[in-house]
């Protein structure tokens, strides 16, 4: 920034010592970014327009790239990449059979409250996963993708996302899990009618290879990708044998909600404006916190606030026109998550300024899966 | 606290709540601790526990040279702890940090204790979140950590409108809207499976909205069915007005009636 910079210090101590004034203290930009970080991502917020040292407007997030199944022995996998944070997501079916008189319903509901005891006990488990769970996620943190997490166990900030992925798939109830079943193949004409003999339990595991900050989103879009791509063998109950035989010739995709829910990570900075400046513009309290749409890891470091959303834009024509933005939340966008932790300098209008970020966000997404050929219309089952 | 309940008094699963409990909270129950609470939600019977110690001495790697250090420990009631305690006190830590003037006590540790004692259901976070952060701040109070400001925390559920047990209860509010007759104060766990969203919100004593955790938690098979899920705008923001009443008013008039009983402040 202009305002950081100031004469070289060779030349303030060339000075003739009677100037009154001591000579200014003066360093480079990028010493100013390590010695006062919170200072250095204010004055670029306070630049008029404002811009982030990314060189991101706030409200800009990172383009990502996209590209699936280039994990051979996983039955479905994306890479995402956004700026400088990596992950890959890699998604593994296993087949669950299921014992005589086991309850398969347990299986085939999300947020269904556990009837018996012992189904409550064993829901704590030492993951995230709750029993009977058919889709058990895990992320993993790996060494060297960032300064600020070590080798070692994975630590809270892995954990905390494990969980709150496993949170977000529960629930967008993204995946329909009766598309899950396993059934005999018996000479019933209802394909619902069959006896089911057991389902596909669905291993989403998200590896982290490099971080630069929003890991949740990256995580988010790389599992809707996976889980879009994934593709599993045909499983058929064999009634000779009775056990369950895969087919590895024939591929069936999985089905998924036609509407998919994105998330979208804000941070909220603070600005504090020197007092003439906020007097003459007449800034509310407000305007004094900045939002900062896909936040970097240099960014996540300052914010305190932090503001999660998994939404739902519906298509429909209110899509094709941009101009309808405030029709768009009306009706066709659904909130199905928020979450925001610390501080308390959030606003309904940051939120709702938020939301409209959110959705450009996840069209943009959707894009990308098009152009993957993963678009919805490819894989109604 | 003056909650007016909507639903069912004659549901089985809990007592008859014409006047509404305010919930059961026990100061200071550890001698040794520097603050302690233990606090039981009036509805939905989540008793836990907290302790706070501090300003105490911080591990090295820990330390911060303007600020102090807030950890928080939550121990589940079942079993040892895992990746969902440790989100819990991820969320509690990150709320209460910013409540509390870290800047008066510079390299120090305030370490918070908190033991869940019973639950409906260990598993589910939005069961916990409120209790815990209401117990948490008493503590803080007892313990005489500087605070900038008090809070409280609700937890709302939304249930849907053409739910039996709310229909048949026809409860006489003056509120005739539609959104707040679905709204269930601190649901219980049988209340909360028959909700479609959860809402775990924290407010200040001067209405800043500290912390959202809302969450949908309908019922369903997914895929396709769950298209249309989740709420607009507009009703979340008249859940959290909702919540905000509750909190600046009830909730701080909770924590004032508790502390004055005790002639404490």
């Amino acid at each position: 920034m202009a305002s950081s910079v100031s004469a070289p210090a060779s030349i303030a101590q060339n000075n003739t010592p009677d100037t009154s004034e001591p000579p200014p203290l003066t360093f480079s930009t990028s010493l100013f970014r390590h010695i006062s970080p919170a200072l250095y991502l204010q004055r670029h917020l306070l630049h008029e327009p404002p811009i982030r040292p990314n060189g991101r407007h706030p409200s800009q997030h990172r383009d990502f790239t996209l590209t699936t199944n280039s994990l051979s022995h996983a039955h479905g996998s994306a890479v995402v990449r956004t700026g400088d944070t990596a992950v890959v997501c890699g998604i593994r079916g296993e087949i669950l059979t299921l014992a005589p008189g086991d309850d398969h319903t347990a299986f085939e509901s999300y947020h269904r409250s556990h009837a018996s005891g012992t189904y409550g006990r064993g829901s704590r488990g030492s993951g995230g996963a709750s029993w009977g769970d058919l889709i058990v996620s895990n992320l993993e943190i790996s060494t060297g993708c960032s300064k600020k997490y070590p080798l070692g166990p994975p630590g809270s900030f892995a954990q905390t996302l494990s969980d709150q992925i496993q949170e977000l798939i529960r629930v967008s109830k993204l995946v329909d899990l009766t598309s899950l079943r396993i059934c005999a193949q018996d000479a019933t004409p209802e394909p619902s009618q069959r006896p089911i003999k057991g389902y596909w339990s669905l291993y989403i595991d998200v590896l982290c290879i490099s971080l630069d900050g929003n890991l949740l989103d990256a995580a988010w879009y790389a599992i809707v990708a996976a889980l879009r791509s994934l593709k599993l063998p045909l499983a058929s109950w064999n009634h000779l044998e009775e056990r369950i035989f895969c087919d590895r010739s024939s591929l069936h995709p999985i089905s998924l909600r036609g509407n998919l829910p994105m998330v979208a990570t804000f941070i909220l900075v603070p600005v504090a404006r020197s007092s003439e400046s906020a007097g003459s513009k007449g800034h509310t309290h407000n305007s004094d916190n900045i939002i900062l749409n896909d936040p970097d890891a240099f960014e996540e470091d300052q914010a305190n606030e932090t503001l999660t959303i998994l939404s739902t834009s519906i298509n429909g024509e209110q899509e094709k026109n941009p101009r309808s933005r405030t029709g768009l939340l009306g009706t066709k966008t659904r909130i199905e998550k928020i979450e925001k932790i610390g501080e308390c300098k959030l606003g309904n209008l940051h939120l709702r300024e938020c939301l409209i970020l959110a959705v450009e966000k996840s069209s943009r997404f959707t894009e990308a899966l098009i152009k993957e050929g993963l678009d919805a219309g490819n894989f109604i089952v | 606290m003056n909650f007016s309940v909507t639903t069912s008094p004659t549901s089985s699963l809990q007592p008859t709540m014409a006047a509404l409990p305010v919930p059961d909270i026990e100061l200071s129950p550890l001698p040794q601790a520097d603050g302690s609470c233990q606090y039981t939600c009036p509805t939905s019977r989540t008793t836990v526990l907290t302790a706070v110690n501090g300003p105490i001495e911080v591990r090295a790697k820990d330390e911060q040279p303007n600020n102090a250090t807030v950890e928080v420990i939550v121990k589940p009631g079942i079993g040892v702890g895992g990746v969902r305690e440790t989100r819990l006190s991820t969320i509690l830590q990150q709320t209460l940090t910013s409540l509390i003037l870290t800047a008066h006590h510079p390299r120090t540790l305030i370490q918070i204790t908190a033991q869940i004692l019973q639950s409906e259901d260990h598993t589910n976070l939005s069961l916990l979140i409120s209790p815990l952060l209401n117990c948490a701040i008493f503590s803080l109070l007892l313990a005489g950590v500087p605070l900038r400001t008090t809070a409280w925390s609700v937890h709302l559920a939304v249930l849907p409108s053409d739910d039996e047990q709310t229909r048949d209860d026809e409860m006489q509010t003056d509120d005739t809207s539609v959104h707040s007759a679905n709204i269930v104060r601190n649901p219980n766990k049988a209340q909360l499976s028959r909700a479609s969203s959860s809402h775990v919100l924290a407010f200040s004593k001067e209405g800043e909205m500290l912390l959202i955790e809302s969450l949908d938690c309908s019922e369903g098979v997914g895929g396709r069915s769950a298209d249309g899920q989740g709420w607009d705008l507009d009703e979340w923001l008249s859940i959290s007005d909702e919540a905000q009443k509750l909190c600046c008013q009830d909730g701080v008039a909770v924590i004032r009636e508790v502390l004055a009983r005790q002639k404490i402040f």
